[in-house]
């Protein structure tokens, strides 16, 4: 089934409508935010830092109050709960583990606070850290775990307590790379086993795409962009969102009836493109090194292993272009021609252009 | 840096003074002379023994020890949650705050101890053993509230949120969570905040009156009248109190392993 087809029939998690966001008074982080997560699902909240994607994070997890309108768990209108009665789990970005605490107490926070009785709590800790694969380290205290330890003790405790949604800040960008992929894999295997629904905040692209059911783009405080990993690498809709997913060539264009102007080139235009279009966008491997269109100069080439990368002085500007390291046979201060294949450019609409 | 040898003498010099005065108490303390005279003519416990069964200073201790402790647990009531209040609450009159609260660090003890005196001995007739306790308490409350914050500054606003969106109340957080976790931070207030109560001459020296007297102005007291060794001996047995409680709150709150 093609994922950007796919009829989604799950109940809705969880429901921003019209979130209006600030830290300041007259700082707005987040503007009249819709969302819409859905039961199971992994959504990505995907940004830069100062997007708003954290902000939003806190306030459904109730550690900020929204300036205007409402978020729903389930059946609940939970805007104005606090965050201790909201049945939402979180894992930080610091981990936030309670330093005094050993693992196994750390898990049993939330049990504890429940009122979970001893039988049943030691049965519920003893298994997610075991989920988690630290069964052996009950006694340990947080500063004698590995980052990566931590971040699992961090996860076992949020969902421990069973929570609706659980909620995940940057859970992996204090890891090393290494890690970091390893933890990806771990997340997700996770969320599938236990069914649970999560909202993932990251500034990773690749971390977004490779986790999520369905990514959010957001910038200055709205989303961009809200599709599964397909759809958000393949076809972005906004520039913004084309830049964040890799597309690193993005030139201004004309269309003038079936007639395209790139630069002083006008060519036929082989598809039709929405009205409004402005930018053509393509990712360094489309870029068609030893094509006759374009003629340039090699800046930069950068050997990368599998392929090596270009930067090319040109007459439509910084051109960035990948190839096959095969097939990499240009080296520095070397002119060479190039096309921008039609059928793999993306049509998109620069609004302040 | 490599140790020189000016470095060296540095250090010497600076413990010769810190531990020289010790030496000399220490040592006068098992004095068999009858006035303070250094380096003693003779050794004996007589001072000592004549120390630990005169009345008064027994009598005295008590005072001290009650008001002590007393004056620490009211500062430490008062001054943890306003330490935590103002960590966590940053309003424009915080430092306003801050400041009033750690005042009775920079004035002098004489003007608290006519203030005291003023209000509630003269005017409304007050207790003395509760003007006592008042004075100390604020006397030593800068402690708490200095450095309870000091502690609270490095603890993680994130595990106050972790511990909040896990369930707990506030109250429970401050029990569970950030209490535990400024353990350190409490036991050298204690020890600061008893110790400075425990030492301290003139605010007691306005508020004592008949029948209550704490230790040092019996001591004052004691040398005005007859200069003799029992007041070495008297002294090294608050210095030997005062390291034994030092010690006792580390062993019951683990002072060294979080200052």
């Amino acid at each position: 089934m093609n994922p950007a087809t796919e009829v989604r029939v799950n109940p809705t998690a969880l429901q921003l409508s019209n979130l209006t966001l600030s830290y300041a008074r007259d700082q707005i982080a987040v503007q009249k935010l819709n969302l819409s997560v859905e039961s199971g699902e992994l959504l990505a909240l995907l940004g830069s830092s100062g997007c708003g994607k954290t902000t939003t994070m806190r306030a459904v997890a109730g550690l900020l109050e929204p300036q205007a309108g409402s978020i729903q768990l389930g059946q609940t209108d939970i805007t104005k709960l606090p965050a201790n009665r909201r049945d939402i789990g979180m894992v930080f970005q610091s981990y936030a583990l309670f330093p005094h605490l050993s693992v196994f107490e750390n898990v049993a926070f939330g049990l504890r606070i429940r009122r979970i009785e001893s039988q049943e709590l030691q049965r519920r800790v003893t298994e997610a850290l075991k989920t988690v694969d630290l069964g052996n380290f009950h006694q340990r205290l947080p500063a004698q775990l590995s980052g990566g330890q931590q971040q699992r003790v961090a996860l076992a405790r949020a969902f421990v307590i069973r929570p609706q949604l659980m909620l995940l800040d940057e859970p992996l960008s204090n890891l090393d790379a290494r890690l970091r992929l390893e933890m990806r894999v771990e997340i997700r295997r996770l969320q599938k086993q236990l069914g649970v629904t999560m909202l993932y905040v990251t500034h990773d692209q690749a971390e977004a795409l490779a986790l999520a059911d369905r990514v959010a783009i957001m910038n200055g405080g709205k989303i961009e962009q809200l599709a599964t990993p397909e759809v958000i690498y393949n076809a972005p809709a906004t520039v913004f969102a084309a830049r964040f997913v890799g597309f690193d060539n993005i030139l201004p264009v004309q269309i003038l009836e079936n007639r395209l102007k790139i630069g002083k080139l006008e060519q036929v235009l082989p598809q039709k493109v929405l009205a409004g279009v402005n930018r053509a966008a393509w990712r360094s491997e489309s870029v068609l090194l030893g094509g006759n269109t374009w003629a340039g100069r090699v800046i930069t080439r950068s050997f990368e292993g599998q392929r090596v990368e270009y930067q090319l002085e040109t007459e439509l500007g910084l051109i960035r272009a990948s190839v096959e390291s095969a097939q990499a046979i240009w080296q520095e201060n070397q002119n060479l021609t190039f096309g921008l294949p039609l059928e793999k450019a993306v049509w998109l609409e620069e609004k302040n252009a | 840096m490599r140790p020189s040898r000016f470095n060296n003498t540095i250090l010497f010099v600076v413990l010769f003074f810190l531990i020289a005065p010790f030496t000399i108490v220490f040592m006068t303390a098992f004095s068999d002379d009858n006035s303070l005279i250094f380096p003693p003519q003779a050794y004996s416990f007589r001072w000592i023994t004549s120390v630990l069964q005169t009345e008064v200073f027994a009598s005295s201790l008590v005072t001290s020890l009650w008001l002590g402790i007393g004056a620490t647990i009211i500062a430490l009531l008062l001054g943890v949650p306003a330490a935590y209040a103002l960590q966590r609450y940053r309003l424009p009159e915080t430092e306003w705050i801050r400041t009033a609260l750690t005042s009775p660090l920079i004035i002098p003890g004489l003007v608290i101890g006519v203030a005291l005196l003023r209000q509630f001995v003269l005017i409304r007739d007050g207790s003395v053993n509760l003007a006592l306790l008042l004075g100390h308490s604020a006397l030593v409350l800068p402690y708490a509230v200095r450095v309870v914050g000091a502690s609270l500054a490095n603890l993680p606003r994130d595990i106050e949120d972790a511990a909040f969106s896990l369930g707990a109340t506030r109250m429970q957080i401050f029990w569970r969570v950030v209490l535990p976790n400024v353990r350190g931070g409490v036991a050298a207030a204690t020890v600061l905040a008893f110790i400075n109560s425990f030492n301290h001459v003139p605010v007691s020296l306005f508020l004592t009156g008949p029948g209550i007297t704490t230790l040092p102005i019996r001591m004052l007291l004691h040398m005005e009248s007859s200069y003799d060794p029992s007041i070495a001996a008297l002294s090294m047995l608050v210095i030997l109190f005062s390291i034994f409680f030092v010690l006792l709150t580390e062993r019951l709150l683990g002072l060294s392993r979080y200052v």
